[in-house]
C-alpha cells in the first residue's frame, strides 16, 4: 500500500477547499472577437487574391486562415464547455488532485507551496535550446486565481537568469515579463487549468519551455548574446563581430576599420589619419612630428622623425635665408638677419 | 468499458470516451490522434508512463500531451497575453 505524504494531502485539502468556493470558476463569458476579426480579414484577402490571379499568395493565405480558424474553433469550444452548468470534470476532487501533486513530486527537480498565498510551484531542469544556456525555470501558479485570464494565474521565474543580451526581461525565446507566450499550448493549457488537472498543467507548461519556435520568439536564440557595435549601435552576434585591439570595444563587420600598416581591426575611435598621406592607420602605428607636432605614419617620417611636409620645408627655409644675407668680406663683422 | 481520456494536444480535450474491452494505449492512440507520431507524446495511464501494448482497464485515466509544443503561434505577434 502507497504511503499517504502527509504534507501533499493538506496541500491537496486546501486547494480543493478554494476551487470549490462559491462563485470560483464561472468568470465572465466573452465572445471570441479577437480570434473572428483575423479570419475575417484573411477571407477578404484571399478574395483580392484571387481576384487579381495571385494564386501563389491566395494559397499562402489560405494556410494562415487554417490556422486562424484553429484557434477560433479552440476559443469557441473552451467557451462552450465554460457555459455548461457544470463545465468541471471530476479534477477538483481532493483525490485527484492530490495524485497530480504526487506525480508532480516525482517528475520535477522541486516542488514548493505556500498555503496561505495559495501558491504552488515547481522547477524545470536546466534548459538549454540549441546550445544556449538558460537555466532552470520555476513555474508558480496561484490556483486561487485558477480560472482568471487577464493576467494569467501563473508566471515563469527564471532561477539561474541568463536573459538575451538585449532584453534582460527576456530570459525564454518565449517568455517575457515572467509571462509565457503560450502559442500552440494555449488551449491546452488554459483547459488544463479550468479542469483542475495540475499535472497537465505544470507539464504543458514545462514542455513549451523545452521547445524552440524560430518563427516567432521575443529575442532570437541567434541573436541571443548579441553586441551592440560601439560605433553604429547595430546588433551583431558573435560571429559578425569584432573587437577593437586598442579599446576592446565591440563593432560590426562595417565599422571596423583595419590599420593600414599592422592590418588589425579598431573601431573608428581608435584610428589615426596620417597627416602627410592621409591614409588611415592605428595610434601604435603612428608617430608625432618633431616638426609640426602632426601624426604620421612611419612611412611619411624620414630619420630625424619630421614628416615629409616638414622634410621639405627647411631646405627652401635655407635658401631664403642665405639670400637675404650680407658678407663681410674681410674679417668677421655682423649683418642684420631677417626675422 | 469507460476511460477518461485527456487529449492535451491542440483543444485538450478531457471526456470519459467508451473503448471496447482488449483496447490497448497504441490502439488508442491511433484512434485518436490520427497521423501523429507516439514519439512526440508523453502517454500516461493513471499518471504512469505507459507502454504501447499496456491495456487498458475501466476507469483508466489515460493522457496524451505533446512533447513539442512550440511557444507563440505562427503568423501571429509573439505576446505575454493574448
Amino acid at each position: 500500500m502507497q504511503m499517504i505524504n502527509r504534507r501533499l494531502l493538506r496541500l491537496a485539502l486546501a486547494i480543493q477547499a478554494k476551487l470549490s468556493e462559491p462563485n470560483s470558476g464561472h468568470a465572465d463569458v466573452e465572445l471570441p472577437s479577437h480570434c473572428w476579426q483575423p479570419c475575417s480579414d484573411l477571407v477578404r484577402k484571399i478574395k483580392r487574391a484571387r481576384v487579381h490571379g495571385w494564386q501563389l499568395a491566395a494559397g499562402s493565405l489560405l494556410e494562415d486562415l487554417a490556422s486562424s480558424l484553429s484557434l477560433l474553433q479552440g476559443e469557441l469550444s473552451a467557451i462552450q464547455q465554460r457555459a455548461k452548468p457544470d463545465g468541471r470534470l471530476a479534477g477538483f476532487s481532493a483525490h485527484e488532485i492530490y495524485n497530480d501533486l504526487a506525480s508532480l513530486d516525482e517528475e520535477f527537480d522541486e516542488l514548493d507551496f505556500n498555503i496561505r498565498q495559495c501558491q504552488l510551484s515547481v522547477t524545470t531542469e536546466s534548459i538549454v535550446l540549441e546550445g544556449v544556456y538558460l537555466g532552470p525555470f520555476e513555474i508558480e501558479l496561484t490556483w486561487a486565481r485558477l480560472f482568471e485570464r487577464d493576467p494569467l494565474p501563473y508566471r515563469i521565474i527564471a532561477k539561474d537568469p541568463h536573459p538575451a543580451e538585449s532584453r534582460d526581461n527576456v530570459t525564454h525565446p518565449h517568455v517575457m515579463d515572467e509571462l509565457l507566450c503560450e502559442g500552440d499550448g494555449k488551449h491546452a493549457i488554459r483547459r488544463a487549468l479550468r479542469e483542475g488537472r495540475l499535472l497537465d498543467f505544470f507539464t504543458l507548461v514545462a514542455n513549451t519551455l523545452r521547445t524552440y519556435n524560430l518563427s516567432s520568439p521575443f529575442v532570437e536564440l541567434a541573436l541571443w548574446q548579441a553586441n551592440s557595435c560601439s560605433d553604429c549601435g547595430a546588433r551583431v552576434c558573435d560571429e559578425e563581430s569584432y573587437a577593437c585591439q586598442q579599446c576592446g570595444e565591440v563593432i560590426c563587420e562595417e565599422c571596423e576599420s583595419l590599420c593600414r600598416h599592422c592590418e588589425e581591426s579598431f573601431c573608428a575611435g581608435c584610428m589615426e589619419v596620417c597627416g602627410a598621406c592621409e591614409e588611415s592607420f592605428c595610434r601604435a602605428c603612428t608617430t608625432v612630428c618633431a616638426a609640426c607636432r602632426r601624426r604620421v605614419c612611419g612611412g611619411c617620417l624620414d630619420d630625424q622623425e619630421r614628416c615629409t611636409n616638414c622634410h621639405e620645408k627647411p631646405e627652401c627655409e635655407d635658401a631664403e635665408k642665405t639670400v637675404g644675407l650680407e658678407v663681410q668680406s674681410h674679417g668677421l663683422g655682423q649683418a642684420a638677419l631677417p626675422a | 468499458m469507460r476511460i477518461l481520456f485527456i487529449n492535451n494536444d491542440g483543444g485538450g480535450f478531457a471526456d470519459y470516451i467508451d473503448v471496447p474491452p482488449g483496447t490497448n494505449v497504441e490502439w488508442l492512440f491511433a484512434e485518436r490522434l490520427q497521423g501523429a507520431k507516439p514519439e512526440n507524446y508523453l502517454i500516461r495511464v493513471n499518471r504512469q508512463p505507459a507502454a504501447r501494448d499496456q491495456l487498458l482497464a475501466e476507469g483508466d485515466r489515460v493522457s496524451m500531451t505533446p512533447t513539442k509544443i512550440e511557444g507563440a503561434t505562427p503568423g501571429q505577434r509573439p505576446c505575454p497575453v493574448s
